[in-house]
C-alpha cells in the first residue's frame, strides 16, 4: 500500500532479530491449530463421504456411492439451484447497496460518522435473533411488515414465507439486511483511500458528482467490491442461520439450500456418508470459485 | 440546477431510508419485549396496552423447567473468553512473527490462512462431531471456544499482520541493540503498543462468537450448554404463548453486544478495513 | 403391591448422591409432567437428584441422535418411536434392552397387544412409554360456529369433505380463521394422513401399511394403490378450496394455534395434550372437539392415537440401573395415576389404571374416552412407522404440494420409492 511498508518487509536487519527457531516457534501454534482443527476435518469429511455411517456405530466403506446417488438425485440438484438463486440475488443487492452507501458516506454526506456507527449495527446482533424477529413481522396479519404496508394501504395479508415460489424473498432480504453493513465498512474502506486530487482533477473537467462516482470511485474501487462481492457470494452460499432459524429449508424444500440439505441428511435422515459427499460437493465448488476470485482480485490488490 | 438539488434530496432520502431500515427492527423489539402476548395480537407493532417489564424476567429465567436466557448468556461468556484467549495467543503471536520472513515465504504463510478463510463450514460440521463426540467434549462451552478460535484465526492473523507490517521497527531494533530477545521485545515492547488492533480484532472475534450457530448447534446439543445464537433456536419454541417474553429474550440476545459494539465502533471499524477483509 | 418393592429398594438404596439426567419435550403439558415425575422420584430416592433436558420437536426427531449415541448422553432419553433417531440407535444396539424393566413392571399385559407389538423389535423392548395421546382432533369454537351460523357437528363428527369446506367458507365470511394447522412445523401436514387412511384403506391394507417398513413382511398395499392416493388426492381439494388459513404453510404449530387461543379462528387442529394448555389460557370461550371427515361417506373416522414418545437408555449411560428405576417407577400404577391423571389430565399409557382414576379426567377427556370405547381408535401412520420413510420423508412433500410443485401422484411414486429404499437399505 504505502513505501515504507515495502521496504519495511524482508528488512534483512530485522531478520537478524529473529532467528529461524524463534520465527518457527511464533507461527506454528497458529499453524498447528488451523491444521487440526481445519485441515484434518475436511480430510475427515472426505474420507466420511466415501463412507455409510447411521451416526451410531462403525463407518461402512461404499466408496463413490455416495456421490452417485447424490448427484442423481432431483432434489441435490433443485438444492444447488435454489442456492444459487439465494447466494447470487443476496450478493447483487448487497452490493449494490453497499456500495451506494459507501458512496454516500465517502463524499462526506450529512452525518456520515453517524452513519458508519448505526449502518453496521445489524452486522452485530446475533442473525438467529434477527431472523426470529424478521420471521414474526414477515407474518400475515399480525406481523409487523403487514401492519406496516397495511398502513400504506398495500394489503396487510402477505404471507411471503408460506409460498413455496416466494419464499427464498423474505431469507434474501434478511440476508441483506444483516450482510450489509459489513460490506459497506469494507468498500468504504477502500473508497477513502482514494486520493482526493484525482476528484479534483475530474471536478475541474466538469464531472458532476454522478459522473465523478463512474469515472473515479467505481474504477479504483473495483477491486475491493470484486473482493468483497465474491466473499459475500461465498459466505450466502454457506449460510445456515437465517434460513433455519425462519423457514428450516420449507416450505416443502423451497428454501432448501445446500447447508440445510446438509443438516437435514445427516441430523434428520441420519445419512451422514451422503451429508458428507454434498457437502465435499458445494466445498470443492466454493473453494474453487473463492480461490480463483481471491487470486484474480488479490493480484490487484497490494 | 434542480436536477443538483434533486439528486441531493433524494440521495440523503436514500440514507436516511436505509439509517430507518436498519433502526426500526431493534426498536420494535424493545417496544414488543414490554408488551403481554395479548397486546401484541391486538397490535403487532406494539402501539398500546401495558407495560410489562416482567418479560424480561421471564426470558432471562426461562419457562418452567426449560432454560433461560441466563443460562445462554452465561455460556456464550465461557465460549468467548476461551476463543479470545486462544485465538489471540496464537493469532498475534503468528502475525507479528511473520513479519520476519521473507516476502515469499510470508505470502506463503499469508495464503494459508487466506485459503483457510474461505474453506465452508459445512464441510466441518460432521467431521467436528466426530471428533469432539469420540474425545468426549461434546457439549463443553470451552471445547466450541477452541473450534470458534481456530475458525477466526485467519481474520485475526490477515488484520494484525497488516498492523505489524506497518510497525514502526526502531524500537525493537533498539532493544535489540540492547541485548533484548525477540521474545522480549514482543511481550513487553510490541504488545502494549498494539493495543488498538488486539481490541479490534479480539472484538470481532467476540462478535462472532455471539452470532454463530452453524457449528454451535451441532456441538452443543444439551440445552443447558448452549450458547446465546444457538439457544435462541429452540428459545423460539418455548415461548409461543407469550411473544413479550420471546422479544425479551431477543432484546437480550442483541442489546449487550450492540452497546460493546457502540462503545468500541471507532476501533472495530478501524480493525475492519485495516484487514481488508476480516471474514467472520 | 408395587408400592411394597419400591420401598423395600429404597430401604436398601445407596446414599451415594446421584444425578440422573432425563431428557424431555418441551411444552406445557411435557414439562408439568416431569416436574412432577422428578418431585416424586427425589421424594422416594432422597440421595437422587434429577437433571431435566429440555429439547425442541425438531431435534426430538433429528439432532438428538447424536446426543444418545455420544459418549455422555442423558440417562433417560426421549426417543419418538417414529423418528430416524430410533431406528439408527436400535439398529446400532446403542439403547439397553429392557425385558427386565418390562418384566418387572409386567408390561406387555399393560400395554395391550398393539402398543405393546410396536416397541418390541426382534423380540427385545428397548423402551417404554409414559403417556398416551390422541391428536387429529379438530378443536372448535362453539361461540364462532353460532356467530357464523354453523351447525355443531353431529356426534362429534363431521360428515363429509364438503361439510368441512362449507364450515372454511362460512367461518371466512364471517371474519374468522377456518382450520388452523401449523403446515410448517413439519409434522401437522402430514397428520392428516392418519386420520383420513383408516378411512379409505381396507383393514388388511391398513395393517399392511403399518408394517411394510420390515422387510420381511410381504408388501400388499402399495402406496400408489388408490387407498393412499385419494387421501392425498382430498388433502390437496381441501388446500384447493381454502379450509387452511392464510399462510399456513409459512406457520408452526403454536404460531397456528394462536388465534384458535384467541378466539379469532373457528377451528384448529390438535390432540388432547392441549386441554393442558387451555386450562392455562384465559380462554373465553368453551372449546368442544370434532373428528375430520372420512374420505367416503360410508366409512367412519375413528380417534387417531399415539404412544410414540418413549424413553429409553443409551446404552453409553452413566447411571443405567437408575435409570431403570425411573423407568419403572413412571409406568407404576400409582405414578400413572398420580403424574398423568391427576397431575397434568392426560392419558395414562398402561390399561391398569382403576375406572375411578380415569374418571377424574377432564370431561373433554372422558368424552374422547367414551367415543374410543363406542367407535374404536386406530394408530396413526405417521405416528408409528419410521420418520426416514413416514412423516420425516412425507411431511415436505405435503407442503410441497399445497405450494404447487408436487401433484398428488408424484408423491404417491415418491412414497412407494423410499418405502422400497427403506426395506433395501435399513434407513
Amino acid at each position: 500500500m504505502t513505501t515504507t511498508s515495502a521496504a519495511r518487509s524482508g528488512n534483512p536487519g530485522r531478520a537478524s532479530q529473529a532467528n529461524a527457531a524463534t520465527i518457527a516457534l511464533g507461527t506454528m501454534p497458529a499453524l498447528i491449530l488451523l491444521l487440526a482443527l481445519v485441515g484434518w476435518p475436511i480430510v475427515q469429511a472426505v474420507w466420511l463421504s466415501l463412507s455409510d455411517w447411521g451416526g451410531v456405530g462403525d463407518l461402512k466403506w461404499v466408496g463413490l456411492e455416495n456421490y452417485t446417488t447424490v448427484l442423481s438425485d432431483p432434489r441435490t440438484l433443485r438444492s444447488l439451484g435454489t442456492t444459487l438463486t439465494y447466494a447470487t440475488a443476496s450478493t447483487c443487492l448487497i452490493i449494490v447497496i453497499a456500495t451506494l452507501l459507501a458512496a454516500y458516506a465517502s463524499a462526506g454526506g450529512k452525518g456520515s460518522n453517524f452513519h458508519r456507527i448505526v449502518w453496521f449495527l445489524p452486522g452485530i446482533a446475533p442473525a438467529a435473533a434477527a431472523s426470529i424477529f424478521w420471521a414474526n413481522a414477515f407474518q400475515p396479519s399480525t406481523g409487523a411488515l403487514n401492519l406496516i404496508l397495511g398502513a400504506l394501504g398495500m394489503g396487510s395479508r402477505h404471507a411471503w414465507l408460506a409460498e413455496g415460489s416466494m419464499a427464498l424473498i423474505p431469507v434474501i432480504v434478511v440476508t441483506v439486511w444483516t450482510s450489509v453493513g459489513f460490506a459497506f465498512l469494507i468498500i468504504l474502506g477502500a473508497m477513502e483511500q482514494i486520493d482526493s486530487s484525482l476528484y479534483e482533477a475530474a471536478r475541474i473537467d466538469g464531472a458532476n458528482a454522478v459522473s465523478r462516482f463512474w469515472s473515479v470511485t467505481l474504477p479504483l474501487a473495483r477491486p475491493t467490491i470484486v473482493i468483497v462481492a465474491i466473499l459475500e457470494f461465498i459466505w450466502t452460499f454457506n449460510g445456515f442461520t437465517v434460513i433455519w432459524a425462519m423457514t428450516q429449508g420449507g416450505p416443502g424444500s423451497a428454501t432448501s439450500t445446500l447447508p440445510v440439505l446438509v443438516y437435514k441428511q445427516a441430523f434428520q435422515f441420519t445419512q451422514f456418508g451422503r451429508a458428507a459427499a454434498l457437502s465435499v460437493v458445494g466445498g470443492a465448488l466454493l473453494l474453487a470459485i473463492g480461490t480463483v476470485g481471491l487470486m484474480l482480485g488479490g493480484s490487484r490488490q497490494r | 440546477m434542480i436536477a443538483r438539488i434533486l439528486s441531493r434530496g433524494t440521495v440523503q432520502v436514500a440514507a436516511a431510508t436505509w439509517s430507518i431500515l436498519v433502526i426500526v427492527p431493534f426498536v420494535l423489539i424493545f417496544v414488543l419485549s414490554l408488551r403481554s402476548n395479548a397486546d401484541i395480537y391486538a397490535n403487532g407493532l406494539g402501539v398500546g396496552g401495558t407495560l410489562r417489564p416482567e418479560n424480561y424476567l421471564a426470558a432471562w429465567a426461562g419457562a418452567g423447567a426449560t432454560t433461560g436466557m441466563s443460562v445462554y448468556f452465561w455460556n456464550s461468556i465461557v465460549v468467548a473468553v476461551v476463543a479470545m484467549t486462544v485465538n489471540l495467543a496464537a493469532g498475534v503471536t503468528a502475525a507479528y512473527f511473520s513479519t520476519f520472513l521473507s516476502e515469499k515465504w510470508r505470502r506463503r504463510f499469508l495464503n494459508v490462512f487466506v485459503v483457510a478463510s474461505v474453506v465452508p463450514l459445512i464441510l466441518m460440521i460432521i467431521p467436528f462431531y466426530q471428533v469432539y463426540n469420540a474425545l468426549g467434549v461434546l457439549n463443553q462451552p470451552w471445547a466450541v471456544g477452541i473450534a470458534y478460535a481456530v475458525i477466526t484465526l485467519p481474520t485475526t492473523i490477515l488484520i494484525m499482520q497488516a498492523f505489524y507490517v506497518d510497525f514502526p521497527k526502531e524500537l525493537c531494533e533498539a532493544a535489540a541493540l540492547d541485548g533484548a530477545g525477540p521474545w522480549w521485545t514482543y511481550l513487553w515492547i510490541v504488545l502494549p503498543l498494539s493495543k488498538g488492533a488486539v481490541t479490534a480484532v479480539s472484538l470481532l472475534v467476540l462478535i462472532f462468537v455471539w452470532g454463530e450457530t452453524q457449528v454451535g448447534v451441532i456441538l452443543l446439543q444439551d440445552s443447558l450448554a448452549q450458547t446465546v445464537p444457538v439457544g435462541l433456536l429452540s428459545f423460539q419454541g418455548q415461548w409461543t404463548t407469550n411473544l413479550g417474553a420471546l422479544f425479551a429474550g431477543l432484546a437480550i440476545a442483541s442489546f449487550p453486544i450492540m452497546a460493546i459494539y457502540l462503545i468500541f465502533s471507532k476501533q472495530i471499524t478501524k480493525g475492519i478495513t485495516m484487514g481488508g477483509f476480516g471474514g467472520r | 403391591m408395587f408400592s411394597a418393592v419400591l420401598l423395600t429398594s429404597a430401604a436398601w438404596a445407596q446414599e451415594a448422591p446421584v444425578t440422573l439426567t432425563v431428557q424431555t419435550q418441551t411444552g406445557e403439558s411435557n414439562i408439568k409432567l416431569f416436574s412432577i415425575l422428578t418431585e416424586e422420584f427425589e421424594k422416594l430416592y432422597p440421595n437422587v437428584t434429577v437433571r431435566l433436558q429440555t429439547i425442541s420437536q425438531d431435534q426430538k426427531v433429528g439432532a438428538n441422535l447424536a446426543v444418545l449415541a455420544s459418549n455422555n448422553p442423558p440417562d433417560v432419553g426421549m426417543i419418538p418411536i417414529n423418528s430416524q433417531v430410533y431406528t439408527q440407535l436400535v439398529n446400532n444396539n446403542a439403547l439397553l434392552p429392557l425385558s427386565d424393566v418390562w418384566e418387572a413392571s409386567d408390561l406387555k399385559r399393560r400395554y395391550g397387544e398393539t402398543v405393546a407389538n410396536s416397541l418390541i423389535v426382534k423380540d427385545v423392548p428397548y423402551t417404554v412409554v409414559t403417556s398416551q395421546a390422541i391428536y387429529d382432533i379438530v378443536w372448535y369454537n362453539p361461540a364462532l360456529f353460532e356467530k357464523a351460523g354453523i351447525p355443531a357437528p353431529e356426534n362429534h363428527r363431521i360428515k363429509s369433505m364438503d361439510d368441512l369446506v362449507d364450515i372454511a367458507s362460512k367461518l371466512k365470511a364471517a371474519g374468522f380463521g377456518p382450520l388452523q394447522i401449523g403446515g410448517g412445523s413439519g409434522y401437522q401436514a402430514s397428520w392428516f394422513v392418519d386420520a383420513l387412511l383408516p378411512t379409505s384403506a381396507t383393514a388388511v391394507q391398513m395393517q399392511n401399511y403399518l408394517q411394510t417398513q420390515d422387510p420381511e413382511v410381504q408388501v400388499v398395499a402399495r402406496y400408489d394403490d388408490a387407498a393412499f392416493l385419494d387421501v392425498l388426492m382430498a388433502l390437496n381439494k381441501l388446500n384447493g378450496a381454502g379450509v387452511f388459513q392464510a399462510g399456513f404453510l409459512g406457520q408452526k404449530a403454536p404460531d397456528a394455534f394462536a388465534p384458535f387461543l384467541a378466539g379469532t379462528a373457528g377451528m384448529a387442529i390438535g390432540g388432547d395434550w392441549d386441554l393442558v394448555q387451555f386450562g392455562q389460557s384465559n380462554l373465553n370461550f368453551e372449546p368442544d372437539w370434532a373428528l375430520l371427515p372420512p374420505i367416503s361417506a360410508d366409512r367412519k373416522v375413528v380417534q387417531t392415537l399415539y404412544f410414540g414418545d418413549a424413553l429409553g437408555i443409551p446404552a453409553a449411560a452413566k447411571n443405567p440401573d437408575w435409570a431403570k428405576k425411573f423407568l419403572q417407577f413412571v409406568v407404576s400404577d400409582e405414578i400413572q395415576e398420580l403424574a398423568n391423571v391427576r397431575g397434568v389430565g392426560i392419558l395414562p399409557s398402561v390399561n391398569s389404571l382403576p375406572a375411578e382414576a380415569i374418571a377424574s379426567l377432564n370431561p373433554i377427556t372422558q368424552e374422547l374416552l367414551a367415543d374410543i370405547t363406542a367407535n374404536g381408535s386406530a394408530p396413526g401412520w405417521t405416528g408409528t412407522i419410521p420418520g426416514g420413510v413416514g412423516q420425516q420423508f412425507l411431511d415436505p412433500l405435503i407442503q410441497e404440494m399445497y405450494s404447487g410443485g408436487l401433484t398428488p401422484a408424484d408423491i404417491a411414486a415418491q412414497q412407494q420409492q423410499r418405502l422400497e429404499e427403506f426395506r433395501a437399505t435399513g434407513k
